[in-house]
């Protein structure tokens, strides 16, 4: 391996104490990386990123992949300006989760590509999607599972025939072998996910690693398929974002002095974004939370109990439903 | 409908994004500057969620947003553009 292959570059992830924790990988590992997503994706004049590329997702698709195609990648760095759609017959989309509240607004442009091919990754695919599919017949959609630490991992396509419907497993990429669950699981038996593989990053830059639990709890459906269920840590990706939920509430009850609790919500613009309780909380502990928060949740609720499960731990879930009905 | 009804409006929009009820901000306040975490995700919000209570459709195409309703003033204005715009059209 030349010096440059041995080249090491990170990616920066939100830890479990919400302090960023470097993934390393060399130059040859993110060239391997660029193979193997870029093997998946199809052939365009162009690709057009709205993924941010100091992450692994915008990275690998928004400069690799299409300098080793030998074609020009547009970055879109502000949502909210007029995107600048290249000329060109067959565009390939990076698309986040915030993509999918923007490419509505450009149907009569995105119609005019004689082929329009979309990525999505970082993050849930909003429904919003369908909606697009809906309007671009011909369209293909891929979307990529993965993380930081992995890279790709898994794989499904959606196309305009499959819209309103449910959404296909996830299909492991070529190299990645499943570890655990075991083949022959029950639907019922629903395991973190431990996969092989030789793309995975490492948390310091003298190690080399060849498996990984992923902390995703999924059922296996096959030998090489899983349905994603959730995570088994407080994780969420809003818009791409790693926010570790325990790291909040552990900051936000610094700021209060009060106990503080998190929850993911859907969200039809980030794919997934969290409310926050505060337990006997003020108009003023929401204003302190909402100055001082570098990740400002969907919504600041000011409630009189944060329930506890049995064994006097936060129930998240009876919060997570409450979050839902909007109860205050 | 009118100027104030507008702003009203437009308020309340950003109040119920930022889940802020006493939101409050001067006409000439630049909204990135003014709104706790402005970014463009919440600046989405913003626009979608004007466009629901007015029944407006912003064009990103005709119309740099980043300009047009950049603080609430313009954003004001811009709106009653468009409903004017809209009643026009349907005449």
């Amino acid at each position: 391996m030349s010096a440059a292959d041995q080249r090491l570059i990170s990616f920066a992830t939100s830890g479990s104490t919400g302090r960023p924790q470097n993934w390393w990988r060399t130059e040859a590992q993110l060239a391997l990386e660029a193979e193997v997503m870029g093997a998946l994706v199809p052939q365009a004049d162009a690709f057009l990123s709205f993924a941010a590329p100091q992450h692994l997702f915008g990275k690998v698709f928004g400069s690799y992949i299409p300098r080793r195609r030998g074609v020009a990648c547009y970055q879109v760095e502000d949502m909210v300006a007029p995107v600048a759609f290249p000329d060109v017959a067959a565009l390939l989309i990076v698309c986040v989760p915030s993509t999918w509240s923007i490419l509505p607004r450009y149907v009569d442009r995105l119609a005019r590509y004689d082929a329009l091919k979309l990525v999505h990754g970082a993050g849930p695919l909003p429904t919003a999607a369908d909606q697009v599919l809906a309007r671009l017949s011909g369209t293909e959609l891929v979307e990529i599972f993965g993380s930081t630490e992995t890279g790709g991992i898994a794989t499904r396509r959606r196309t305009l025939e499959q819209v309103g419907g449910a959404r296909e497993d996830w299909e492991t990429v070529p190299d990645i072998e499943i570890l655990a669950p075991l083949l022959g699981s029950t639907p019922k038996q629903v395991e973190g996910l431990v996969i092989g593989s030789p793309r995975l990053a490492s948390p310091t830059p003298d190690e080399t690693r060849r498996c990984h639990a992923t902390g995703d709890i999924v059922n296996r459906s096959g030998a090489r398929s899983f349905v994603f269920l959730g995570r088994s840590d407080r994780t969420i990706k809003v818009d791409g974002r790693r926010i570790n939920l325990d790291a909040i509430d552990s900051e936000f009850s610094q700021i209060v002095a009060k106990k503080v609790a998190s929850v993911p919500v859907e969200d039809p613009l980030r794919g997934t974004h969290f409310d926050v309780f505060i337990e006997g909380g003020t108009p003023q502990d929401a204003d302190a939370i909402r100055g001082s928060i570098r990740n400002h949740p969907r919504m600041i609720r000011l409630c009189n109990c944060i329930p506890n499960t049995a064994s006097g731990k936060t129930d998240f879930q009876k919060l997570a439903q409450n979050a839902h009905n909007r109860v205050l | 409908m009118n100027t104030s009804h507008i702003k009203t409006t437009v308020l309340t929009c950003l109040r119920d994004i930022t889940g802020d009820p006493a939101l409050e901000l001067s006409e000439d306040a630049v909204l990135r500057d003014a709104v706790p975490g402005f970014d463009s995700l919440r600046a989405m919000e913003f626009i979608t969620s004007v466009e629901d209570a007015l029944d407006v459709a912003v064009d990103f195409v005709q119309h740099d947003v980043r300009f047009r309703m950049e603080t609430l003033e313009s954003s004001v204005s811009f709106l009653m553009e468009l409903l004017e715009d809209k009643r026009a059209l349907s005449v």
